[in-house]
């Protein structure tokens, strides 16, 4: 099968291309990201639409691939397929459903059919696309560095698994693993953590819950047989308990019998009552009038009120007789007669005694409190006259103030004034005493000037002197230099060089001789210098001497002129000196005197301010008397007013004596007619008089009330005997309703009478209620022949129930026993039924909410489903093991042995000879062996091109062992030959081209030496992108 | 003639608290007495004459007190609907059942034999014929010649019981059809088996389970209830009457061509939707993945239960998919890959050729397994 052309309309970044094949090695050239890896997805996509993991070209290439400008993918593919051409065109949709795929037969230009869902890829190659990638596309293996331990493993992986599976990206042992490890999910090795392993343990515990439960279930039997028991008991204690139930029953039934007998004795008693009864009630009787206790009790009320009233009637006349006589009594008594007009008269008399002695104390009082206000009075007068003197000496103080003061300040203005003179004069002073230390100052500084004058003058010539003798000693000296001529410091240095050039030469390096040519320069140098100098100096220093002498004459005349004007200005400031001098002296002394004058005329200011202090002080000492007088006038003027205010209408002290002296006389008038009214009647004082009207008023009143009393009491007698009247006829006529009376006396004896036979009648009742609660309830009403009935009734029940014989009637000891015997067998029988009621609570709350049987079974059941079906699961994986091992040793066996004698032809053309096998042993370790075959190479210690091209060789081979039942297919290289030399290329190329002979081959290449390679190669065809 | 109305129902298994659901147990173990509410509010409404409870209406005999007084409670409420209830298996007679308490209503008639007794109810037209275990096995057959007197009353008999062939034993109260054709009954309302059959007939009986009124587990699938109609001498009109809560829903859903998580949960969603409409979130689910992914797409069964645990009352999601892939093609490689499936293919010809579908299954599952650790590992899968 050969590829001839590949149409892309739309595929990834690809547009509008198209590519020729040649049916051998066809080299195709293009850079990075130029679209070979996308040429290869679109030959993968032609011929198979779905996706299988395998490498990037088919991963989702549908998406990958999708163009960018979101138009669909679309292209065709030519190729020559058992002698035939095709073009395969596909518009690709979203899935390989959704392709548009249409096959030509370019031969006779007819539409193949393609059945849906086939690829078309497994119709011509007869493999699928897996098998395809694998057999169709060949990579490198990649970049070999040596010591990249990781990349080592990878290597060898990948040529473990092409050798082991047919397949560089599965490993058998990862397959293994991965099965085993599933397995293990379920099936721990320990046995204890899988997840069947915890199921088949819960499922023992769940065994050992059901034998649990089986037991609690024999123990709930064991219970209830325990409970049947009980009930077979209880059942026995009823029995027994109902016999001696029935044997009571029986006695109680006989007992009943000889009560009823002794009712029948008993009715008869009663019936005898009954007549007794009976006569006693018709003695109760006459006419339509029986007589009962409300009759007798209405009759004995009323008879009552008949001895009550008399009882009464008899007290209100010894009421009556008893007052009578007290008034008697009363009247006897010898009281003096007190008036309450000889009370108010004598009142008056002593009212008119206590105004007399009220006024008389008033007119006291206003004497008193006129003399009192006379006494104010005078105090004011006095108080005024004071304050008078006072403002008089104020006056005086205030003159005597005003005149100081003028004295004051004319003195003050004295002082003032001599105080400016002395300010003055001080002034003076200071200006002078100022003029003369200037002229001090400047008498110093000129005579520091002369001296300093003539110490300049003297070093100035002194160095002139100087300057001349050394112009004079150049000159001698230049004479004598110019016989030597050489140059000091140059010879100098030279010398140092040359000591130090020695020194380092011999020390160090011989090179640091070479500064004695230094030194010698420096010294021709120094000699040289020297001569040229001397000459032209000597006419120079003449000139220098001649002008050191004229600058020596000048400086001379200087001196002399500065230190004359020096002196001069030094005795001029000694002469202003001595002048302010004395100036000041006069001075001095005038200011003296003008201080003492100041001075004075201070004193005198000073003793005039004192005495104008005093003065004023005095003069307040007066103002505050005056004003301290005049608030006590103020005060006292007030005082005066308001005790005036309150008496306005006193008269004058005479005519108040005047009316005193009449109160008085009527006071004793007044006093000695009370006394004389008290003597005449018997009363010592005023409050005994009272006390005798008192007893006098009282003795008045009570014979009145006594009067009254005895009126009333006849008048009550009286209503008294008409109401007993009245009542006597009352109670007579109702008692003659039953028997006919004729006075009371013998109706109370009726009344008795009627009394006694009811008191009777009654006592007869009681006996008959007594005897007839004695009977039974049921039998009260019955007659003695119904009572017989009943007896024969209550025989034929017992002989009924005791099977027709009468039990023999029991004594109470033996009747007490039976229901002992009855209460034992009903205690029993409660006892079982409590112990029923515990066991069925016991057992219910024993096994409350604990799991049974059959949930358990249920639970083993449904976990034992679960368990089968883990099971079941496990053992699909073990088959999936036994059959990968089997699968294992057949590629082994056979497709082993053939991958290696493939693949050690591919690799020895490919090596031109040098190496002959690639052979992989049964453990998978890769050894190398050499053309000559004489040893064997570990692949790790090769180089990257040649485990690259051992590499090639294995998957060449793999290629065409995976396609070896179809015709050959078309190989695709990506870049195979990336690691080799230049060497390895040719050989590789030539070995390909060979190759391409029975198959197409299309390798991709970046690297321009390949291109340069093939060109080399004559069937080669080259394609540049 | 008689003809009355009846409810037949059985298995109720009040108590029972399905733990594989986790924290929805307590919902669902409510659920099951809100169904058994439901029951009472049929024959309460509808008149029932006779409510035939074929065993275990409790989970066990060793429930609280509580449960079994408002069992009672309910039972009280509906006194003109005669309850016939022969206890099974779960709820056997012991000293520890509620049955034998002395506190059930005058309507309520518990038989408490493993052999047949009767009550007789004339004035409504009808005997009850029944037996109860009173063990958690019963292997003795429990319906022998009854012989019920033929007269005009309608005989009819509740039994818990397993409905074997003549050859087969059970330790579940072995009931066999010539049994129960020759019982002189008029209707056999068994129980035991929670799935429901139609209504049968053997001689001139009829009979039928009547399934369990509420699913409680993944063996227990689809629609839930009770049969209620007439009986009549010679007439059953007996018509299935849903009832249960909500559903256990076992569905294959085929996720071929999903490739990530959210892509399975959208089918198994549109699946369910589809299927079981508006009220397909109150369901319980078991979901078999099933179909052809891709081989390197993993599916996490925790993560698609995980998705949709929020839209539905219980998901359980398992994985029974397998890689795409080409087998015939791959077989004829000559790789470790193409050689394995070869020999499984071959295996499983010979198991075809046997006629052992198990085996064929089984090779089948091997082989994906085996495929699947070719690209990735393998995981059992499921939540």
């Amino acid at each position: 099968m050969k590829i001839s052309r590949l149409t892309i309309g739309s595929f990834g970044k690809l547009k509008n291309f198209s590519i020729d094949f040649g049916s051998g090695l066809n080299i195709v050239y293009g850079n990075n990201e130029d679209g070979k890896s996308t040429i290869m997805a679109f030959i993968r996509a032609m011929f198979y639409g779905k996706n299988a993991k395998s490498s990037d070209l088919s991963k989702n290439f549908r998406k990958k691939y999708l163009p960018w400008d979101g138009t669909k993918m679309s292209g065709s593919v030519e190729f020559e397929a058992d002698g035939l051409t095709y073009r395969l065109e596909k518009e690709f949709g979203p899935t390989n459903a959704a392709d548009k795929i249409t096959l030509w037969n370019l031969a006779d230009g007819e539409k193949e059919k393609i059945p849906s869902g086939t690829d078309i890829g497994q119709r011509f190659f007869g493999i699928g696309a897996s098998a395809f990638e694998k057999s169709v596309f060949i990579g490198q293996l990649g970049n070999v560095v040596n010591g990249d331990s990781d990349k080592d493993d990878e290597i060898t992986q990948k040529l473990t698994n092409l050798v082991s599976t047919g397949d560089e990206s599965i490993s058998q042992k990862k397959v293994t693993g991965r099965l085993l490890s599933a397995k293990e999910f379920f099936k721990s090795k320990g046995g204890k953590v899988g997840l069947l392993d915890k199921q088949i343990q819960y499922l023992n515990l769940l065994k050992d819950e059901l034998a649990s439960a089986k037991a609690d279930e024999a123990e709930k039997n064991d219970a209830q047989l325990k409970i049947n028991r009980l009930y077979e008991q209880k059942a026995s204690f009823e029995k027994e308990y109902q016999h001696h139930s029935l044997c009571l029953e029986l006695q109680q039934k006989l007992a009943d019998i000889d009560r009823l007998d002794a009712l029948i004795v008993k009715k008869k008693g009663i019936d005898e009552l009954f007549s007794e009864l009976n006569q006693k009630k018709a003695l109760l009787t006459a006419g339509e009038l029986t007589v009962d206790t409300a009759f007798l009790d209405s009759c004995e009320q009323k008879i009552s009120g008949v001895n009550s009233l008399k009882e009464k009637s008899a007290e209100k006349k010894q009421q009556i007789d008893s007052l009578n006589k007290q008034l008697d009594d009363l009247k006897s008594e010898d009281l003096l007669k007190v008036t309450s007009l000889d009370v108010s008269d004598i009142k008056a008399k002593i009212n008119e005694q206590d105004t007399l002695l009220k006024n008389i104390s008033g007119l006291e009082r206003d004497v008193k409190k006129l003399s009192e206000i006379n006494q104010q009075k005078k105090d004011l007068s006095d108080s005024e006259k004071h304050l008078s003197l006072l403002e008089i000496q104020k006056k005086d103080l205030e003159g005597k103030i005003d005149a100081l003061k003028t004295e004051i300040l004319g003195s003050r203005q004295k002082s003032e004034n001599d105080k400016l003179s002395l300010d003055l004069k001080n002034s003076e002073v200071h200006t002078l005493k100022e003029q003369s230390e200037i002229a001090n100052t400047d008498f110093r500084v000129a005579a520091q000037h002369y001296k300093d004058v003539l110490e300049f003058s003297d070093h100035r010539l002194e160095m002139a002197q100087v300057k001349l003798k050394q112009a004079t000693a150049e000159r001698q000296t230049i004479n004598d230099s110019s016989k030597s001529g050489i140059n000091l410091p140059f010879l100098f240095f030279g010398a140092v060089l040359l000591i130090i050039s020695v020194i380092l030469g011999i020390t160090i390096h011989f090179a640091f001789y070479a500064g004695i040519i230094g030194a010698l320069i420096l010294c021709f140098f120094s000699y040289s210098s020297g001569k040229i100098k001397t000459a032209s100096s000597k006419s120079a220093y003449d000139k220098i001497v001649l002008n050191a002498k004229e600058k020596l004459d000048l400086i001379q005349a200087q001196i002399d002129s500065e230190n004359r004007d020096a002196y001069e200005k030094q005795k001029l400031c000694e002469e202003k000196l001595a002048k302010s001098k004395v100036r000041l002296s006069d001075i001095l002394k005038n200011a003296e005197e003008l201080k003492a004058v100041y001075l004075n005329s201070i004193k005198k200011l000073s003793d005039l301010e004192n005495k104008g202090i005093e003065l004023n002080t005095d003069l307040q000492v007066i103002n505050e008397k005056v004003s301290s007088a005049q608030l006590s006038i103020s005060e006292k003027r007030q005082k005066l007013d308001e005790i005036i205010a309150l008496f306005p209408n006193l008269e004058d002290i005479p005519s108040l004596k005047i009316m005193l002296d009449e109160n008085i006389h009527s006071l004793e008038d007044t006093e000695n007619y009370i006394r004389s009214r008290l003597y005449d009647l018997n009363c010592a004082d005023f409050d005994k008089l009272i006390e005798k009207n008192m007893k006098w008023q009282n003795y008045q009143s009570r014979l009145s009330s006594k009067s009254d009393d005895i009126n009333n009491a006849v008048k009550e007698l009286d209503e008294f005997n008409s109401e007993l009247d009245s009542m006597l006829l009352k109670a007579l006529t109702q008692i003659s309703a039953y028997r006919p009376v004729e006075n009371i006396d013998d109706a109370v004896m009726t009344i008795k009478g009627l009394r006694d036979i009811i008191s009777e009648t009654e006592i007869l009742n009681i006996k008959i209620n007594s005897q007839s609660e004695l009977l039974h309830s049921d039998f009260k009403n019955k007659s003695a022949s119904e009572l017989n009935d009943s007896i024969t009734l209550m025989k034929d029940e017992i002989l009924s129930l005791n099977n027709g014989s009468l039990p023999k009637k029991l004594n109470d000891d033996e009747i007490t026993g039976l229901k002992e015997l009855c209460g034992g067998s009903l205690d029993a029988l409660q006892k079982t039924k409590e112990d029923i009621i515990r066991i069925n609570s016991d057992i219910r709350n024993k096994f409350l909410n604990k799991k049974t049987v059959s949930e358990i079974d249920n639970e083993i059941s449904s976990i034992g489903n679960d368990i089968s079906e883990k099971e079941e699961y496990c053992g699909c994986i073990d088959t999936a093991l036994a059959v990968l091992d089997e699968s294992f040793i057949e590629i082994r066996q056979s497709f082993g042995p053939m991958l290696n004698t493939a693949t050690a032809q591919i690799f020895e053309k490919l090596t031109g000879g040098k190496y002959r096998d690639v052979i992989v042993s049964r453990s998978f370790d890769i050894n190398i062996r050499d053309g000559q075959g004489s040893s064997s190479h570990e692949w790790q210690y090769l180089s990257s091109g040649t485990i690259d091209q051992a590499y090639f060789s294995l998957r060449l081979a793999v290629s065409d062992l995976l396609a070896k039942s179809s015709s050959p297919l078309p190989i695709l290289l990506d870049d195979v030959f990336m690691q080799y030399d230049d060497y390895r290329t040719e050989l590789g190329m030539n070995f390909l081209n060979d190759y391409s002979k029975n198959t197409q081959i299309i390798m991709f290449t970046c690297h321009n030496n390949i291109l340069e390679s093939a060109d080399k190669v004559p069937g080669a065809l080259t394609i540049r992108l | 003639m008689y003809n009355i109305k009846i409810i037949h129902t059985a298995d109720i298994h009040l108590g029972a608290e399905q733990s594989s659901i986790g924290e929805k147990s307590r919902q669902r173990k409510e659920e099951i007495l809100m169904t058994f509410d439901r029951i009472i509010s049929v024959c309460k409404n509808e008149n029932i004459a006779l409510l035939l409870i074929a065993g275990d209406l409790f989970e066990s005999n060793n429930l609280d007190n509580s449960l079994y007084n408002t069992v009672k409670k309910a039972f009280r409420e509906i006194p003109r609907t005669t309850v016939a209830i022969a206890p099974g298996n779960h709820d056997h007679i012991s000293i520890s059942s509620p049955y034998i308490d002395k506190d059930w209503s005058e309507n309520v008639f518990i038989f408490t034999s493993p052999h047949i007794q009767s009550f007789e109810f004339k004035e409504k037209g009808f005997r009850v014929f029944g037996s109860a275990f009173n063990d958690p096995y019963l292997t003795e057959a429990i319906l022998g010649a009854v012989n019920p007197p033929e007269d005009e009353l309608l005989n009819i008999c509740v039994l818990h019981g397993d409905l074997i062939s003549q050859s087969q034993q059970s330790s579940y109260g072995p009931v066999t059809s010539a049994q129960i054709g020759s019982s002189g009954m008029d209707y056999v309302a068994l129980g035991h088996i929670h799935k429901r059959t139609g209504i049968l007939k053997s001689g001139r009986t009829y009979y039928s389970y009547c399934g369990c009124p509420e699913g409680q587990g993944f063996d227990e699938l689809g629609e839930k209830g009770v049969y209620k109609g007439s009986i009549s001498k010679g007439g059953c009109k007996l018509e299935f009457l849903p009832l249960c809560s909500r559903m256990n829903i076992e569905l294959n859903v085929d996720i071929s061509g999903a490739s990530s998580c959210n892509e399975v949960v959208e089918i198994i969603l549109s699946t369910v939707k589809n299927k079981y409409g508006d009220g397909f979130n109150k369901h319980l689910y078991k979901i078999i993945m099933e179909g052809e992914i891709a081989p390197d797409f993993n599916i996490d069964c925790v993560a698609v239960a995980a998705r949709l645990e929020n839209q539905v009352f219980y998901i359980k999601v398992k994985d029974l998919t397998r890689i795409a892939v080409d087998i015939d093609s791959l077989s004829h490689e000559t790789t470790l890959k193409g050689i394995f499936a070869r020999k499984m293919l071959e295996k499983i010809a010979s198991a075809v050729k046997s006629g052992g579908s198990d085996e064929e299954k089984h090779y089948r599952t091997a082989m994906y397994l085996g495929l699947k650790a070719f690209d990735s590992e393998v995981k059992y899968n499921e939540n």
